[in-house]
């Protein structure tokens, strides 16, 4: 005999469970915590190699690098000065996912550190469906993306709490309407804090460093 | 100009199925070629219909199902999910499971806004997300997230 059976069971469920499971273990260790999203090529691994020299002797800080392949990442941040770089390949996922966090936090002791920064798998879509657990998640955008990105990709730049305008020096060379751009931010996410800023030049980046000290060290979440 | 990036994707691929004990050759054979329109290896659509089923498994085994004939997905147009992908990769993830064969059927949810200022209803049209009534910015969502299994038919 056929019959329905009604669920309303939302499909992310059992990695929103997981998300907030790793929220807890990271609040127990005191570490605040920052998911990084952007596009490939937009900067991620930039700002984490400019931010961790900035943050020497004021925090200890771990990273977790998620991309399809390679360790790249994780050496770069390991050289900019983290306490601990751990990579992840997801092996053709096009994002993070609660579980693969886990598995990150398995391999540190948290209680080491007062601020882990994850870096997502570049893409402007999927990451935003998949909650990890972190306190704050920052996109990176950047000038030659272009200044339409905000009307595309409206999920993505809805739910962040910071944003990262990289690539500044390039403003001059590129036709990038930054009206349009904020304008399209605005509908959005009226409240984002902005930091627009060059990972090259180094312009902006105190306003960035500053944000996230206060935020980590207050556990501002 | 696909085919080069695919050959460079296909070598990082090659080395993490050698390191993965995934049981799909189909699915493999997926993973190793990436997906073809939006050169990116694969979607979140895999993610996904792995949790449609094991939701759908979850709830079958409970009501002592002995198949599951179909299942009712509710997708929000922000929901950035493909019904066709989802399609797809079920097909390869059921097999083998009291789901395989199982029709999906989904319900899509068009996406509608309300004004943070003036309250007013809109529909987000052409990426634009401003109250269309009185200019008002960061509005709430009212529907078009919705990610969710609404039902499973079984037979006992």
């Amino acid at each position: 005999m056929t019959q329905r059976i009604p669920i309303v069971e939302n499909i992310l469920n059992a990695n929103d469970r997981l998300a907030e499971e790793n929220r807890a273990r990271l609040e127990a260790a005191g570490v605040f915590s920052i998911n990084i999203i952007a596009s490939p090529g937009a900067g991620k691994t930039s700002l984490i190699e400019q931010t961790l020299p900035r943050l020497k002797d004021k925090l200890r800080v771990a990273t977790v690098d998620g991309d399809i392949a390679t360790s790249l990442d994780s050496d770069r941040a390991a050289a900019a000065g983290a306490g601990a770089a751990i990579q992840i390949n997801t092996g053709g996922d096009c994002h993070l996912d609660a579980v693969m966090l886990r598995g990150a936090l398995d391999q540190l002791d948290l209680t080491q550190f007062d601020l882990l920064i994850v870096e997502n798998v570049g893409n402007l879509i999927c990451p935003a469906n998949f909650k990890l657990g972190t306190h704050k998640t920052v996109l990176v955008a950047s000038i030659p993306e272009g200044d339409d990105k905000p009307y595309k990709y409206p999920g993505t730049y809805r739910g962040v709490d910071a944003l990262i305008v990289n690539k500044i020096d390039l403003l001059p060379y590129i036709p990038f309407k930054m009206d349009y751009f904020q304008r399209g931010v605005r509908a959005l996410n009226p409240n984002v804090a902005a930091f627009p800023l060059s990972c090259v030049t180094g312009e902006g980046l105190d306003a960035w460093i500053n944000w996230l000290t206060q935020h980590a060290t207050h556990n501002m979440i | 100009m696909y085919f080069g990036f695919g050959i460079a994707q296909t070598g990082a691929m090659g080395g993490v199925i050698l390191r993965t004990n995934h049981t799909y050759p189909l699915l493999e054979f997926v993973l190793f070629l990436g997906c073809f329109p939006c050169e990116q290896p694969i979607m979140h659509e895999l993610s996904v219909t792995q949790s449609i089923l094991n939701i759908a498994l979850q709830h079958a085994e409970k009501a002592n199902a002995k198949r599951v004939t179909d299942l009712h997905v509710v997708l929000g147009e922000l929901s950035t999910m493909v019904d066709d992908s989802i399609q797809f990769y079920w097909d390869m993830i059921a097999k083998d499971t009291i789901a395989e064969g199982a029709t999906l059927h989904f319900r899509r949810v068009p996406a509608e806004l309300q004004c943070a200022s003036c309250f007013k209803k809109y529909r987000p049209t052409d990426g634009e997300w401003i109250c269309p009534h009185c200019g008002g910015v960061g509005a709430k969502i009212i529907a078009g997230e919705e990610l969710f299994v609404e039902a499973i038919d079984i037979e006992d």
